[in-house]
């Protein structure tokens, strides 16, 4: 026993030794590099932000948006990576990527309308730390890795789906967020300079979270000089894969032949849904105050409450300027057949409290009418505006791509960078 | 969600619902805060003078209404002319006016009266020469007229020397008009009461109390009729028919000093207004002739000179004048009814003379016709009142002192 624990010993000795003695190949990035690394940072959130427009756009091919979906899952660090996102309710969602790209794809289609637009900060935040490098078995080598982070204002424009009910038939309506989400990156590299940088992940920040300066956060991205951007960048991807052929990598189709199955599973599903469609407003949407209330709002209980409101209001001043008014014109004939001007004017004092309580109900009913009428028609305006806005960035998208121009994305290549692309 | 569904159902099954009502909104006169006030224009009051029919200051009349809106009476001219007018009231521009027309035109003076049935108008007057006559009118001219008084009354009594008739009234059930007064025979007057038919023709002639002075006369239930006259020093009712059927006398305990006594019946009820010249008090006596009772009641106004008055209902309203020594004399109006006075009123827009009649208007309210003095001449002058004997610049008023 106590020869083998001599051994132990020094077998536990060699190993740290060769750990001690193994040659550190650190290698330090630039204000160039760093600078290029945060514009990589960039359009790799633009390349997520693009599958994300392209995955949701049911009007694309279906083996395009799966490809879409694949390129997203690629962006991200590992299966575990997560993103938070506003998809199918008001209230954003923690997604693993699988299940966000698979929501995005399969729920997208059930959704009338998924419009997104974003504009990113101009801070980009550095950290490094020690870590082995990118082939841990093979080259027994530490090197540093580095932690991005930058902040995106993201604007979207979602619909939710309002069932039909005794007032309306089935619709949808659409809604506006503006969401501030922190993205995180990676950045490794090995000892041939092979750089690899990978999302780790989204998260949205809410307004009450203490631990960032929300507003200051905000204002900062709103002056930053980067427009809102909602343009499909298909043509950046066309570009990089030119640059990968031109510079003979190797592009990874794997990912699309298994799924066949799916891709046609899926293609049957959507053929059978029936989105519903946007219902304009009807006449007697305006003419019957609370009718067409059925048909706008996000929220079931306040298209409720706005029906119930504005009926409720009309029905009750209305019944309250008819009750006055009958007792007015009952009051007031007294007042006319009185025999007795003292008769005459007590009819008289009381037929004028009943009309001008029949003045101040039907005022309020009529107010009630108009408001009603001014709320449906701004309600509509605003739903049209919305879906205008979200089809029409959705057409001119098409066009681009139509007219198949070219989008060389603003991004030096230069000798010490390389990027390792997987699709 | 089921009172939801419901609700919903309401909604779409009653949207007709909803226009109607937004179409009653829309008809509604909804842009005046205040309604108009139809008090003035609704009920017709005023006190107008009618300057273009001067008269004297002491007849006796009477006036009736054709409709709500015109009224026909009699007046006696200073020039010696009995004229029969028509008062027509407009309201115009807030405000009413009376128009006047002269009807008809004729000599006589000391008109005692005038009655009228069926359109039909019976004067009571005397010829410039000093007949007493009897005139119908008809569509607005004379007739008719009957001035042999004293040839009908000759063949019932003997040596008639003269007849003096105060006024007259209609007996409406048996078509008859009775004229009370006087008639002197063989040296003796007595009180006497004289009907005629609808033709002027004199059909009977009743006398009663030798020396005594008729006052008034009210047609009762039936054919009978109440007679109220003074004797010696007592006041006498008299309850008697053509036939002399029921005839009956009741020796009233009131103070003679109650003068220009005015009477009306109603059921068991016998009414006398009246003003005690030295208290200068007018009273309602209320008298039940079955239970032989009697109730005074005080008018509410003081000092009072003369009143006369008409039973509507169960109430009698007055219209009276009051003259404060060195004041301008004024006119009263008021209601008395049994044990309380609701309402009173006074008017001094004129220099009141006396009242001549009170006429309850077809429509609402009252109808007061006086004498007015304006400078030195006379004229007749009408006040229309409400139901209270308010007009609309005068206001209800319940105590006139």
């Amino acid at each position: 026993m106590r020869i083998i624990r001599i051994l132990l010993i020094i077998i536990y000795n060699l190993l740290f030794l060769d750990v001690f003695c193994q040659k550190m190949h650190k290698y330090e990035l630039d204000s160039t590099e760093r600078e290029s690394f945060k514009q990589e940072a960039f359009h790799k959130y633009i390349t997520f932000f693009e599958s994300t427009l392209n995955i949701i756009d049911g009007r694309l091919d279906i083996n395009d948006r799966y490809r879409s979906k694949c390129v997203m899952t690629n962006l991200f660090e590992n299966s575990n990576t997560t993103v938070t996102d506003i998809l199918k309710s008001k209230d954003p969602v923690i997604y693993k990527i699988h299940n966000y790209t698979n929501e995005l794809f399969i729920e997208s289609p059930k959704m009338p309308l998924l419009y997104k637009k974003f504009k990113y900060d101009t801070t980009f935040s550095f950290k490094e730390a020690n870590y082995k490098g990118l082939n841990v078995d093979t080259d027994k080598k530490a090197y540093k890795i580095y932690f991005g982070e930058m902040f995106v204002l993201e604007k979207l424009i979602n619909s939710v789906n309002i069932p039909g009910s005794l007032l309306n038939d089935p619709t949808f309506n659409a809604y506006e967020e503006g969401v501030l989400k922190e993205v995180k990156f990676r950045i490794g590299h090995d000892q041939n300079k092979n750089y690899d940088l990978k999302i780790e992940g989204i998260k949205i920040i809410p307004k009450e979270n203490k631990a960032y300066n929300y507003q200051e956060i905000v204002d900062r991205i709103k002056k930053s000089p980067f427009p809102y951007s909602d343009k499909s960048e298909e043509m950046y991807i066309e570009a990089l894969k030119d640059t990968i052929k031109q510079r003979d990598w190797e592009i990874d189709t794997s990912n699309f032949k298994g799924d066949s199955a799916l891709l046609k599973k899926l293609e049957t599903a959507e053929d059978k849904i029936e989105l519903p469609k946007y219902q304009n407003p009807r006449a007697i949407d305006v003419l019957i105050p609370g009718y067409g209330h059925m048909r706008y709002g996000i929220n079931k209980s306040y298209r409720i409450f706005k029906t119930a409101t504005y009926s409720s209001l009309f029905i009750g001043s209305t019944a309250f300027a008819i009750y006055n008014k009958i007792n007015a014109n009952n009051v007031y004939k007294e007042h006319i057949s009185a025999i007795s001007f003292r008769e005459s004017s007590k009819n008289y004092s009381k037929a004028n409290q009943y009309h001008k309580k029949f003045i101040v109900s039907t005022g309020v009913a009529i107010g009630t009418f108009i408001a009603n009428g001014v709320h449906i028609y701004f309600s509509h305006q605003k739903q049209q505006k919305r879906i205008q806005e979200a089809m029409k960035n959705r057409r001119n998208s098409l066009s681009i791509l139509d007219k198949g121009r070219k989008y060389v994305p603003d991004i030096g290549f230069d000798g010490n960078l390389l990027f390792s692309w997987k699709f | 969600m089921e009172v939801l569904d419901i609700y919903m159902k309401f909604l779409k099954r009653y949207r007709i619902v909803y226009m109607v009502v937004l179409f009653i909104h829309g008809s509604c006169n909804i842009n005046k805060w205040d309604l108009p006030d139809k008090s003035n224009e609704s009920i017709p009051s005023y006190a107008i003078s009618i300057s273009q029919f001067p008269c004297i200051d002491e007849f006796k009349t009477s006036i009736f209404a054709e409709d709500d809106s015109r009224y026909i009476t009699c007046i006696e001219t200073p020039t010696g002319k009995i004229q029969m007018i028509r008062i027509q009231q407009d309201f115009d521009n807030e405000q009413w006016t009376a128009n006047t027309s002269l009807l008809l035109e004729w000599e006589g003076k000391d008109l005692k009266g005038i009655v009228e049935f069926e359109e039909q108008y019976v004067v009571l007057y005397k010829k410039p020469q000093g007949i007493q006559t009897l005139a119908l009118i008809d569509k607005f001219t004379l007739k008719k007229d009957f001035t042999q008084f004293n040839e009908f009354i000759d063949t019932s009594y003997n040596k008639v020397n003269a007849t003096n008739f105060h006024a007259l009234t209609v007996q409406t059930q048996n078509k008859e008009i009775l004229l009370f007064g006087e008639v002197s025979s063989q040296g003796t007057s007595y009180s006497a009461v004289l009907a005629f038919d609808m033709n002027l023709n004199p059909i009977w002639i009743k006398t009663y109390l030798k020396n005594a002075v008729a006052l008034d006369i009210t047609c009762a239930e039936n054919d009978s009729f109440l007679l109220i006259q003074k004797y010696k020093n007592e006041l006498n009712l008299i309850l008697d028919d053509s036939k002399s059927n029921d005839y009956r006398k009741y020796v009233l305990a009131i103070d003679t000093s109650f003068v220009n006594l005015e009477m009306y019946q109603k059921n068991e009820n016998v009414y006398l207004l009246s003003t005690n010249i030295i208290k200068q008090i007018s009273s309602l006596f209320t008298l039940h002739l079955t239970n032989k009772s009697a109730f005074v009641e005080d008018v509410k106004a003081y000092p009072v000179t003369i009143i006369s008055g008409i039973l509507d209902g169960d109430q009698v309203i007055c219209s009276g004048i009051i003259d404060s020594l060195g004041k301008t004399p004024k006119a009263f109006v008021t209601n008395v009814r049994f044990g309380s006075s609701d309402w009173c009123n006074i008017f001094d827009n004129a220099n009141f003379e006396r009242p001549l009649s009170v006429l309850k208007a077809k429509g609402k309210g009252y109808l007061f016709f006086y004498i007015a003095k304006q400078g030195n001449q006379y004229f007749p002058f009408i006040v229309r009142t409400d139901a209270e004997g308010a007009t609309f610049d005068n206001a209800f008023n319940f105590n006139c002192l």
